[in-house]
């Protein structure tokens, strides 16, 4: 059932609908980083706000744009930690609550 | 119809600057709109051909990055080594998006692998393009629908078919069309504004183009009004070139206007030193006491009576068709006023007279003479002692001249009487009764009026009225 290959990041299953989508690149360079689909089923569950809305209220706060964006099991709960580059051009890292959307800390 | 017909006559009556503006004013705004919505449609459709060929390319980089299984179970798995290479796949919601869909046998999705860029984010492709992707397999098809995070998106889909899986797989390239969209929103917004500052500005330079072009047709007007009113003989301004033949003509009517006064007049005299002396012979001739006689010399005084009013009436008539008239009325005043105090000192009577000097009437020098001389005539007959004569500006242009007496006046059914053609009001005062009615004649053909009233000395007012010039 499972195929696992070197450099693969995803299967999709034709016939069975439950056995796609596995975890294989799940290891970022911060340990236990959520990979899309985790997230994307975190959000279905509402373990977590989608990120679109973390987004939002960073882009309120400081205008610009996303440079990365990664969500994470921390010890009180999940986290995003948001690369972000601002409207005066700082690269900033802001780490946000992902089930409240209260952004922890700025860095 | 009667809405057309008064519509007709509204437009019929509409300045020559409203209409050309009115014209010029619906074409520029057909230019304006149709221009703003040409152009940007035009800007959309290549800004839209821009992301379509980026999104072939994307499609074949991910033909590249495909590998079906070849265990039987049909599972499609991707290489990441051989993704598109844009980073901003990798970023989440960066508004590029790429996606490799599984369908089943109805053509329904099954599973998908998608960019890092999807993140937490579900897309559902537009139906309507996914099933003509899957009915032009290898074509690639595309379409505006809802992206992730709410953006609005542009899709390109192609369908593809591997030898170890049964039924198709998408492959699917998806941007973010903001940017596009805010893009032409630019475009149009600056569009409208060149537009409308070129198409306004050319309307105010033809406005006061036309304004500056038309000037000339206000000064013949008002070149016209002074020769209307006596100031000036004939239009000697200078015209543009279009008005010329205008102003020369009007110049040739005038003159020939004049000349067949001037005809008229010569033929008046002629007629009237013709029918005089025969009618004088017919009456010095019978001159007996026979029936016959009498007949005659009464006949033929009324005749002469007749010829001498309907002769004063043709001269007058020929005299106030003449254009560029223009008499000072105390001048014409003094001159009689003079003569009549010559002629009325035996009696005890005076005549005074006061008139400004700036009053001048549209009236010939003989027909205003003719006027005042036959009031003051009649006035100093029937005063006891006083006869006053004065002028004012009236309403309408008009000027008034009031001849008072101080005799025994006139009923009001009288005066109304006394201005009828020949009536004698007096059988025992010399005069023929044709003193009112020829004044009453004269002013009306001059464009005035004879109206007889109370005079505060006790008599007879009469006001003639005259036009001003």
């Amino acid at each position: 059932m499972q195929v696992v290959m070197k450099k693969t990041a995803a299967i999709i299953a034709f016939a069975a609908l439950t056995a796609f989508a596995l975890p294989a690149s799940g290891q970022g360079k911060w340990g236990n980083s959520f990979t899309a689909d985790e997230a994307r089923d975190a959000r279905d569950k509402g373990d977590v706000m989608p990120l679109r809305d973390i987004f939002r209220r960073i882009k309120s706060r400081f205008g610009g744009y996303q440079v990365d964006a990664n969500l994470y099991n921390r010890d009180r709960g999940q986290v995003y930690v948001v690369d972000w580059m601002t409207d005066k051009g700082e690269r900033i890292r802001v780490t946000v609550d992902a089930k409240t959307g209260r952004i922890l800390s700025t860095s | 119809m009667d809405a057309k017909t008064q519509f007709q006559n509204r437009f019929q009556r509409l300045s020559l600057a409203r209409r050309l503006l009115i014209g010029a004013l619906l074409w520029s705004v057909l230019l304006v709109v149709g221009g703003v919505v040409a152009i940007s449609a035009v800007y959309r459709a290549e800004a839209v051909n821009i992301l379509d060929d980026e999104h072939s390319g994307t499609i074949q980089t991910l033909v590249r990055a495909i590998r079906p299984l070849d265990d039987g179970t049909g599972r499609i798995e991707d290489i990441e080594d051989r993704h598109p290479l844009d980073s901003r796949f990798t970023v989440p919601l960066s508004g590029k998006y790429w996606m490799m869909v599984a369908v089943d046998d109805q053509g329904n999705p099954v599973g998908d692998i998608t960019s890092r860029s999807v993140f937490d984010e579900t897309i559902t492709l537009p139906a309507a393009l996914r099933r003509e992707a899957l009915a032009n397999p290898g074509q690639l098809m595309s379409a505006n629908g809802d992206g992730p995070a709410d953006q609005p998106a542009r899709f390109t889909i192609q369908a593809t078919t591997y030898p170890e899986r049964a039924n198709p797989v998408l492959l699917v390239a998806i941007s973010d069309r903001t940017l596009t969209m805010e893009g032409v929103d630019r475009l149009r917004t600056i569009l409208l504004i060149a537009m409308m500052a070129l198409a306004g500005g050319t309307l105010l330079a033809m406005a006061f183009g036309l304004h500056y072009a038309l000037r000339p047709l206000g000064r013949i007007q008002s070149d016209i009004t002074e020769i209307r009113e006596g100031r000036q003989a004939a239009l000697s301004g200078d015209y543009p070139a279009e008005m010329t033949p205008l102003s020369e003509e009007l110049n040739k009517l005038l003159e020939h206007n004049r000349a067949v006064v001037s005809r008229a007049r010569t033929h008046v005299g002629n007629l009237a030193h013709a029918l005089k002396t025969p009618l004088a012979v017919l009456r010095n001739e019978a001159n007996g006491e026979t029936q016959l006689d009498q007949v005659v010399r009464r006949q033929s005084q009324t005749m002469h009576e007749n010829v001498d009013h309907y002769l004063r009436r043709a001269q007058a008539a020929a005299r106030a068709e003449a254009l560029g008239v223009r008499t000072q009325v105390s001048e014409a005043a003094q001159g009689l006023v003079r003569v009549m105090n010559k002629l009325f000192v035996a009696d005890g009577k005076t005549v005074s007279g006061e008139i400004a000097d700036a009053i001048f009437v549209r009236t010939e020098r003989q027909d205003l003479e003719e006027i005042i001389g036959n009031l003051l005539d009649n006035a100093c007959k029937w005063c006891r002692s006083e006869v006053r004569l004065h002028a004012a500006p009236a309403e309408d242009g008009l000027v008034s001249i009031f001849i008072d007496d101080d005799g025994p006046g006139l009923s009001p059914d009288e005066r109304a009487q006394a201005v009828k053609r020949g009536v004698r009001l007096d059988e025992t005062a010399p005069g023929t009764g044709l003193g009112l009615s020829i004044v009453a004649d004269i002013a009306d053909m001059n464009g005035g009026s004879l109206v007889l009233d109370e005079s505060p000395l006790g008599g007879l007012r009469a006001i003639v009225s005259l036009r001003r010039a």
